[in-house]
């Protein structure tokens, strides 16, 4: 059986079904920007398996895979430090407390 | 000569002038009312030198033409227009409505009477009046008088005349009950402005027939038509206009309102109630003479009004205490001889006893004013001996009262003479024996007033004497009345009459009566040892004298027919308009009010819940919204799960 384009779409969705999952129902906010982490890569699995088997002549979608990494890698400087902030003013990183904006 | 029209105007002016004042410089401005009506009094008697010239040439103008065409020149009546103005004020249809000036030689006599009574009045009212705190008042109507007058004895038509008839009747009013402080003259006033109102009704509705028949209100117009009306025409406009002249000259049965005018200022009734105003129904009739020839029966009522008036005057006048109430009567009866002397045809011995009269009846007036400030009191009972306190007053007094009783050479014997003269030619002798009684009448109160209030107990021994400028005027008038009879013939060809000394026969017999009447006051009231009580008298004539005293039942009986019925109804209709008319109009009062009340409800309730409710619901579900916001990032996402899973489903059920 030769690995196909459903293979990596499938190999995607579960990905991305458990970084959606984990970012449901994990408390941690660490844990939620790991799994927003692995949504962002089932993304990336999915663009370049796209690139690869629908346009092997453009390398759009591998492109946009190292674009996608490079956000994300600064998305996560940015999640963490704002967590950090948040630890040192409530030493708490508990998703459930954060609820100060609320109507 | 277009000047004329500033002798009414400048009185008019000094009313215009002060009636808008403070009440502190009206008092102060008297004097504007004083200067007008002295420089009105100047202009006049060049009017009159003017006329009297105009008169003089037309006279000879016409000698010369009749002798020429060879006529017996008998005087044909006919007076020298001088001058003539109009001015249209108004249109109606085709008719001009105008103020005309028409200057002859009657209104040019007229001018200078009122002139010069006014002027004496009023120099004298500034000592007569002097305490009095709205003495300005007082001066700017006398002024607003002075110019009605003024205006009326101008007019070329009758309706100007009439214009000025009623502002004169206003001004009366205003004068009688000046003192309105007080009961009585309220009363007379509103009894004088209403009784001759009756006589305007008929002065109003003679000016009608006269405008449905001749289609104009022009002397000369109507004047000239007068004869060639239907007798019916002219009768009914001859009587409605005799009406008029009844009430604003109280006549009987309309006279009742003068004794009670009494109770306006002296000064006032002078020149009001005595010299002027009265005297206008005469100069209306005068004036209106041919429309009365054209209806021979008129000329009779005239007659007859005049005498009967003249007499019961002089009855009434007889039994007063109140000097003032005396000349009242004196007044109206010496007006009905002028209406007399109409009614006989005698144009100018009526319009001479008026001039003579207006002079000495002024004096007397004025006199009489002197003795009430002396005696603080109108009641003759309670005066007595002042000829030896008040040497000028009583002077002037008595040529005043030789006047008016009609002694020679006063003023009063000339015109009563020319009157009886005219009655004697008239073949009138039912009212020539008449009038000769009326003379007696008077002859006999002049002496009681005399009498009574210049000899006798004095019951006032520190009575002092008037001011100067109270006694002036009456020294003056007292010259006039002394001198301007010798002008009688000279007069009567001034109006473009034949002018006659008086007949022997008639002036003898004349002050025979008058000396008669004057010898039986004399012995009733002046001889040594008279009983001054009206008690002898009550017993001697009874009834008779009750019938005087009750001034002949003329109050009663109107108060019985017109004054307490019109109350009643007038009653009648105020508890109709209290219940009825006020009931109605507070029933729909109360109908909106309850209909208000139930709008408010239904404002409350309706509009303002549906606005609240409105406000009320959209916060409750605000509040309901509110409680998705949780502020936890988990709770948003899956919300965003929940909607990406049912936009999912619905592009699975429908195919994408």
């Amino acid at each position: 059986m030769s690995v196909g384009l459903n293979s990596f779409l499938a190999l995607g969705a579960v990905l991305f079904a458990l970084g959606l999952y984990g970012a449901v129902s994990k408390r941690s906010a660490v844990m939620v920007l790991m799994s927003l982490e692995l949504m962002a890569n089932a993304v990336n699995v999915n663009l370049v398996a796209m690139s690869r088997f629908l346009t092997p002549d453009v390398l759009t979608g591998q492109l946009f895979a190292i674009f996608i990494m490079v956000v994300s890698a600064a998305e996560i400087g940015l999640g963490l430090g704002l967590v950090l902030a948040i630890y040192r003013e409530t030493k708490s990183i508990e998703l459930t407390t954060m609820d100060k904006l609320k109507g | 000569m277009g000047w004329v029209a500033a002798i009414p105007l400048l009185p008019a002016g000094a009313f215009a002038l002060m009636a808008p004042m403070s009440r502190k410089a009206r008092n102060a401005a008297r004097w504007l009312s004083v200067a007008a009506m002295a420089i009105a009094l100047v202009m006049s008697l060049f009017v009159f030198a003017e006329t009297w010239g105009a008169a003089k040439e037309a006279k000879h103008a016409k000698l010369a033409a009749a002798s020429a065409e060879a006529v017996p020149g008998e005087s044909s009546g006919e007076l020298a227009e001088v001058y003539r103005g109009t001015f249209t004020f108004g249109r109606i249809g085709e008719t001009e409505l105008n103020f005309g000036i028409l200057v002859d030689p009657v209104s040019a006599a007229m001018l200078v009477v009122i002139t010069l009574v006014g002027t004496c009045v009023q120099v004298y009212s500034i000592g007569y009046m002097h305490k009095d705190e709205r003495i300005g008042w007082y001066f700017a109507v006398l002024s607003l008088f002075s110019a009605a007058m003024l205006a009326l004895v101008l007019a070329d038509n009758f309706l100007m005349l009439y214009l000025a008839w009623e502002v004169m009747g206003l001004c009366s009013y205003l004068l009688i009950g000046f003192w309105h402080e007080q009961e009585a003259p309220r009363r007379a006033s509103q009894k004088a402005f209403l009784t001759t109102r009756v006589g305007d009704v008929g002065f109003a509705l003679g000016l009608a027939v006269m405008y449905k028949a001749s289609g104009s209100f022009d002397f000369d117009v109507v004047l000239g038509e007068a004869a060639a009306w239907a007798p019916g025409v002219a009768l009914a406009c001859a009587l409605l206009l005799l009406f008029g002249a009844m009430g604003k000259s109280a006549q009987v049965p309309l006279h009742v309102w003068l004794p009670d005018a009494m109770a306006g200022p002296t000064p006032a009734s002078a020149l009001i109630h005595a010299a002027t105003m009265v005297a206008a129904g005469v100069y209306l009739v005068a004036r209106a003479l041919p429309i009365f020839e054209a209806a021979p029966a008129a000329l009779s009522v005239t007659m007859f009004v005049g005498a009967t008036t003249a007499l019961v005057g002089g009855l009434l006048g007889a039994v007063q205490h109140d000097v003032k109430k005396v000349l009242a009567y004196s007044t109206i009866s010496q007006l009905g001889y002028m209406f007399v002397a109409l009614g006989a045809g005698g144009f100018v011995p009526g319009m001479f006893h008026l001039v003579t009269h207006a002079f000495f009846k002024s004096l007397l007036f004025l006199g009489a004013g002197v003795i009430i400030h002396a005696c603080h009191t109108q009641d003759m009972r309670e005066m007595g001996g002042l000829a030896k306190r008040m040497p000028w007053t009583t002077a002037t007094f008595t040529a005043g009262s030789l006047a008016l009783a009609g002694i020679f050479p006063l003023s009063g014997f000339w015109s009563k003479d020319e009157i009886l003269t005219a009655l004697w030619n008239g073949q009138h002798y039912v009212t020539f024996f008449v009038a000769l009684l009326a003379a007696f009448v008077t002859a006999f109160y002049v002496a009681r007033l005399w009498f009574r209030v210049f000899t006798g107990y004095a019951h006032h021994p520190k009575a002092k004497e008037g001011h100067a400028e109270m006694l002036a005027p009456m020294v003056l008038l007292a010259a006039i009345t002394a001198v301007i009879g010798f002008s009688s013939p000279a007069f009567a060809g001034f109006l473009g009459h034949k002018g006659h000394w008086p007949a022997i026969g008639m002036a003898v017999g004349s002050s025979a009566v008058a000396l008669s009447g004057l010898a039986v006051g004399w012995w009733v009231y002046g001889r040594p040892g008279a009983k001054l009580t009206t008690d002898s008298l009550k017993h001697r004539f009874g009834y008779l004298y009750d019938m005087l005293a009750q001034k002949l039942y003329f109050d009663h009986a109107y108060d019985a027919v017109f004054v307490r019925p019109f109350v009643n109804g007038s009653d009648a209709l105020s508890r109709f308009d209290l219940r009825v008319v006020d009931g109605a109009v507070n029933g729909v009062a109360a109908a909106w009010n309850r209909l208000c009340d139930w709008s408010w409800a239904f404002d409350v309730r309706a509009i303002d819940g549906a606005v609240n409710g409105l406000g009320t619901s959209v916060r409750k579900a605000g509040a309901q919204l509110r409680k998705l916001q949780v502020g936890r990032v988990q709770v948003y996402q899956k919300y965003v799960l929940g909607a990406v899973v049912l936009l999912m489903l619905m592009i699975a059920m429908k195919g994408a």
